[in-house]
């Protein structure tokens, strides 16, 4: 086994065993939920592991802290989301109501267009999904959007930029 | 996870990837920048040109453009009404706003604004610069280089990939009537497989003849002849359609296998054939075939219709509609046509 991977391992049991009681009680604090405060605390964790940089920590606990808060973040937008096509999914009529495969396949392809379009400004991303999704031409995004054309189109370019080529997934 | 990821580590140095390999930060500009003018509609001939040439110029070009097309496509494949209202930053304020106003005037109302989208819709850029394809009731026959014969229904727009392993359809929309080279007893026969490739799936011919449907979100598709295999992007699941039937799928699920009825393959003949049909069905059917709007008054469209339509002729066809059904015909302009319970 490589020295890097050993000790990698170590600093990560070192930190779970010390912190990982704080962080659960702390999210519980901040939470009020018993069970999102333990998902929360291990999926912080994992995320740790993800970046590989759990050696380099020197003040464990306000960097737990911030990745929790992070996800917290990150599971209420998830939430919106569902939320949100859920209340559209309920607009429409029978006939045309997805299957519930169909559903949850849409739901993961609209939470990554949501995650990769993360950050941009409420009038950019309207712009690309007017585009990309109701297929207006830009003279018409700009009446929309009460901007002008050549602004729709530098809308446009972000836009496409950030979700075609920003994350890499 | 790898937007999650970068979610809570935003200072990982982002990686530009197309089909899982790097790219240069310059290469993904250029493409942005020409996916950006091509789905502004307004590109020339000239432009057109210049746009494949950039994508021949290396294969790095060709990888990002593949990347966009597979990306857009992701798109393309969720039901466009439904992704918009979830994802939008204000479509759901507004909608929320005007629930109770709605309510009155749901139907037309809710209508109305539906349509008034559809009249402004311009075709897509896939579509602008689709190979083949057909205006709002146009129909034409093609026939390819394998003697493969490909009749276009109305509104269709379709890509050939042919190479040395596969010869690839691309419905990218509308409807399509395939007849192999095989079915037409055209020798030698092709070795490279024919297939359909639709938002929702794969259809490979065996030798046959068939109709492809690129409906929102679903897929249609009836065999006249011999066979087709369905393969669904995001199922496990093969279905082999035969002579005589006809199915529909999406993406992760395919429908139960019907009959064939003539009524189905009418179109080839450029024909509506409505057996004890709902108006709204017929009207939505008329639709495909008329520019503008036509829209059918959702209170009078379980009436039912029987009859062969012409559908070059859709003009005629709403003009005799009083004269069978308890309906008028309200002509807003040539491109704005309502039909409503007489009074």
């Amino acid at each position: 086994m490589p020295a890097s991977e050993f000790d990698l391992s170590t600093d990560l049991d070192t930190l779970y065993r010390q912190h990982h009681g704080w962080l659960e009680g702390w999210l519980r604090r901040k939470l009020n939920d018993t069970f999102a405060a333990a998902d929360l605390a291990q999926d912080t964790f994992v995320s740790v592991i993800h970046s590989g940089q759990a050696h380099e920590i020197r003040e464990p606990r306000p960097f737990l802290a911030t990745i929790a808060r992070r996800l917290i973040a990150h599971r209420h937008r998830r939430q919106r989301l569902e939320d949100a096509y859920l209340e559209v999914l309920a607009s429409l009529p029978e006939a045309v109501y997805p299957s519930p495969e169909e559903q949850l396949q849409a739901l993961e392809t609209l939470r990554q267009i949501d995650s990769a379009l993360d950050g941009l400004p409420a009038q950019v991303k309207e712009a690309f999904l007017l585009a990309h999704l109701e297929e207006l031409s830009y003279a018409e995004i700009a009446e929309r959007l009460g901007v002008s054309s050549s602004s729709v189109k530098q809308y446009l370019m972000r836009a496409n930029r950030q979700y075609l080529f920003a994350l890499a997934s | 996870m790898n937007g999650q990821h970068s979610a809570v580590y935003p200072n990982t140095p982002a990686r530009l990837l197309a089909e899982g390999q790097p790219i240069s930060a310059a290469v993904a500009d250029q493409a942005v920048e020409w996916l950006t003018l091509l789905m502004s509609g307004a590109t020339s001939a000239q432009e057109q040109l210049a746009w494949q040439a950039w994508r021949a110029a290396s294969p790095e070009h060709e990888r990002a453009w593949r990347h966009i097309e597979a990306m857009t496509g992701r798109l393309k494949a969720l039901p466009a009404k439904s992704a918009y209202q979830t994802l939008s930053p204000y479509a759901r304020q507004t909608a929320q706003a005007s629930r109770r106003t709605l309510l009155r005037s749901l139907f037309w109302g809710g209508l109305l604004a539906g349509s008034g989208l559809l009249a402004s819709r311009t075709n897509t850029w896939q579509e602008q610069l689709a190979e083949h394809r057909t205006g709002t009731g146009e129909q034409r026959r093609v026939t390819l280089s394998d003697g493969t014969c490909v009749t276009l229904n109305t509104a269709t727009a379709l890509d050939l990939q042919f190479d040395a392993q596969t010869r690839l359809l691309h419905l990218r929309a509308g409807e399509i009537m395939v007849v192999t080279a095989a079915a037409q007893g055209l020798q030698p026969v092709d070795p490279r497989p024919l297939e359909v490739q639709t938002a929702q799936g794969r259809i490979r011919a065996l030798g046959t003849r068939f109709s492809v449907r690129q409906d929102n979100g679903h897929t249609q598709v009836a065999v006249q002849e011999n066979a087709v295999q369905l393969h669904p992007t995001r199922s496990d699941r093969v279905q082999v359609l035969l002579a005589g039937q006809r199915t529909g799928f999406s993406r992760t699920h395919i429908d139960p296998l019907r009959p064939l009825h003539e009524a189905d393959l009418a179109w080839t003949r450029g024909q509506i054939i409505a057996d004890d049909m709902p108006l709204g069905e017929f009207i939505a059917e008329l639709d495909r075939y008329r520019p503008g709007v036509l829209r059918c008054d959702p209170r009078i469209a379980g009436l039912r219709l029987s009859g062969v339509f012409p559908v070059h002729d859709s003009d005629r066809i709403l003009a005799t509609l009083p004269s069978v059904l308890p309906v008028q015909v309200r002509a807003r302009s040539r491109y704005w046509v309502l039909i409503e319970k007489a009074v």
